[in-house]
């Protein structure tokens, strides 16, 4: 036998050779000859490096093998093409982003199930997508740490069909969504979700019409709904409010009318409203992180005393002063003040603040500087007015950590006192 | 110092150090398993695949790498680029050989399984090939092109998005 030949090498020697050879290399042995195509056609691990690189050269395609992730783009023209990939990096998938339009829902069922072990799903739903007709067997069996899915497609909800059998600790959903019987039929299925966030940009959506949410298996630790109609659900949803009132500790929501429900969970930590119109006969002691978007009325501050971190949005203040109310607080820390034309804060407890929007203040100055003497960040951002940081760091005897001034313009007379009591401020960023 | 007796195929006798012959599973297995006695002095591992040259050249490679840490068995992760920037001084200089030489050291690494000079004997190889053309790598190993017309067109299509670049 001459051994002068590498074509007539034994497979295994050649395959461990090309194991040394990027996929560009692979290309061109494949061309050379016979039994170097057939090598490679042979070896699962070189075909895989091999079929990537193909693949690769169509942008739409991303795929990094370390942190076993894959991002697509599909459309019904490609979807064969990727229904091979799948075959050979599938099974080693932990990520999945997945852009599809046009598309048969199909071919994303048999993708999940070849990937296995996939942890997390990103889908972005572009346009008109082909329905799924039911029943659609075997449906994907996976444990997902994460769904995202962004739709704008009202009718592309349908994926949601698919994941019936799969466990899903978090799902979040934007966009437009229709059918709220397949969401229903979806969050029925599920056991161990953990975290529910939708963002629904259409009309209000029809979720809780009927008690097939009233006792779901899961238990929701944080919870986000925007766009449902309480006046024609409150019953339902009441009812499956109670069956979260145990684990639930993040609620948002733009929905008006839920603050009466507040009272039912234990355990709230962190709450997103859009307004205070009601009181509750017992204080929420154990929100520490409040957001309230738009509209508070008198008493409000006294239903959250515990509260550490605050942020008030668009308040209007029309009939009432509603940031002088915050004063109540004992153990707030963070502050956060967007858009409003009354500013009248003295809350000693605050470290951080944070304005802003803030046009041309009535009184002059959001804060008095003599009792707030805890404050070690100041942050103010697109603020009309803020010639009052001169008197404060002229007035103010401790030091700052950090001075943040953004998109905000400051007199010539402003920025010398600044520079004047440059040692008073550790940290400056002015952009 | 132990020693043992090699023979190669054109019947040519190596004596060599128990511990450099053992740099190769397979006389490591064939003296576990055929129960050969290692103080026996007439004793000889025939080695019908490799010829005296090699074998001269094999037992050099050994006794040079015969202190070498074993590398882990867990290096095969198969997403981990291989290098091949990574052949030392000695071991370059001892690959200088022609390419018959070359094929002959990887069929005998392969034969008597030597882990380590398997590596850097295809790792040689590999660096021959990279960055050829197929025509370039036909050249290079002297290689026919056997593929029919047919085959070739269906290999190419296969691979026409690589050809974009």
């Amino acid at each position: 036998m001459s051994h002068e030949n590498l074509s007539i090498f034994p497979q295994e020697i050649l395959i461990h050779i090309f194991s040394y050879l990027p996929s560009s290399d692979l290309i061109s042995l494949s061309e050379t000859c016979a039994s170097f195509h057939c090598a490679i056609n042979s070896c699962n691990a070189l075909m895989r490096k091999f079929k990537i690189f193909i693949f690769d050269h169509k942008k739409s395609f991303e795929w990094t093998p370390t942190r076993k992730y894959i991002k697509i783009s599909i459309d019904s023209q490609s979807f064969e093409d990727y229904l091979k990939i799948f075959e050979y990096v599938g099974s080693d998938l932990e990520v999945l982003e997945i852009r599809y339009s046009s598309f048969d829902l199909k071919v994303l069922r048999e993708i999940l199930l070849m990937c296995e072990n996939v942890k997390e799903i990103y889908i972005q739903a572009i346009s008109l997508t082909v329905y799924l007709s039911d029943p659609i067997e075997p449906m994907p069996s996976l444990t997902l740490k994460k769904f995202f899915f962004l739709n704008l497609e009202p009718e592309s909800i349908d994926v949601l069909k698919i994941f019936h059998n799969s466990s899903i600790a978090d799902v979040e959903m934007i966009g437009n969504f229709k059918r709220p019987q397949i969401l229903k039929t979806f969050l029925s299925s599920q056991t161990d979700l953990k975290k529910f966030h939708l963002h629904n940009k259409l009309d209000v959506l029809l979720l809780f019409d009927d008690n097939s949410l009233s006792n779901p298996s899961f238990k929701l630790q944080s919870l986000k709904l925007d766009n449902f109609d309480l006046y024609t659900q409150l019953p339902f949803f009441s009812n499956f409010i109670r069956s979260q009132s145990e684990s639930l500790e993040i609620f948002e929501t733009n929905q008006w009318k839920v603050f009466n429900l507040l009272g039912n969970l234990k355990n709230l930590k962190t709450v997103t409203i859009p307004s205070m119109r009601f009181t509750n006969p017992e204080p929420f002691r154990t929100v520490e992180n409040l957001t309230i978007n738009v509209d508070v009325s008198e008493g409000w501050a006294r239903q959250f005393p515990n509260v550490k971190n605050l942020k008030l949005h668009q308040m209007s203040d029309y009939e009432y002063n509603t940031t002088a109310e915050a004063q109540t607080f004992s153990s707030l820390e963070d502050l956060e003040i967007q858009y409003n034309t009354v500013v009248d804060l003295n809350i000693p407890t605050v470290k951080r603040l944070k304005l802003c929007y803030l046009s041309k203040l009535e009184a002059g100055r959001p804060f008095d500087y003599e009792n707030c003497k805890k404050l070690e960040e100041l942050t103010i951002i697109r603020c009309s007015d803020a010639e009052w940081l001169a008197e404060y760091l002229e007035r103010v005897e401790t030091k700052l950590r950090l001075l943040v001034i953004q998109s905000t313009k400051l007199s010539e007379c402003c920025l010398g006192v600044i520079e004047k009591n440059r040692q008073k401020i550790e940290n400056l960023e002015i952009f | 110092m132990q020693t043992i007796k090699l023979q190669s195929s054109d019947n040519e006798i190596f004596e060599c150090d128990l511990a450099v012959a053992k740099c190769s599973a397979t006389i490591r297995t064939m003296l576990e398993d055929l129960g050969i006695d290692e103080n026996s002095e007439d004793e000889v591992v025939p080695l019908p695949n490799v010829n005296s040259a090699i074998l001269r050249k094999v037992i050099q490679f050994c006794t040079y790498h015969k202190d070498d840490p074993v590398p882990s068995s867990t290096d095969d992760d198969e997403n981990k680029e291989k290098r091949t920037d990574d052949i030392t001084s000695w071991d370059a200089d001892f690959l200088k050989v022609d390419q018959g030489t070359l094929f002959e050291l990887i069929l005998a690494a392969n034969y008597l399984d030597i882990r380590s000079l398997l590596d850097v004997t295809c790792k040689t190889v590999a660096n021959m090939i990279k960055g050829k053309t197929p025509d370039e790598i036909r050249k290079t190993f002297n290689i026919k092109n056997d593929f029919t017309p047919a085959e070739e067109e269906q290999v190419r299509k296969e691979n026409t998005w690589c050809e974009e670049k």
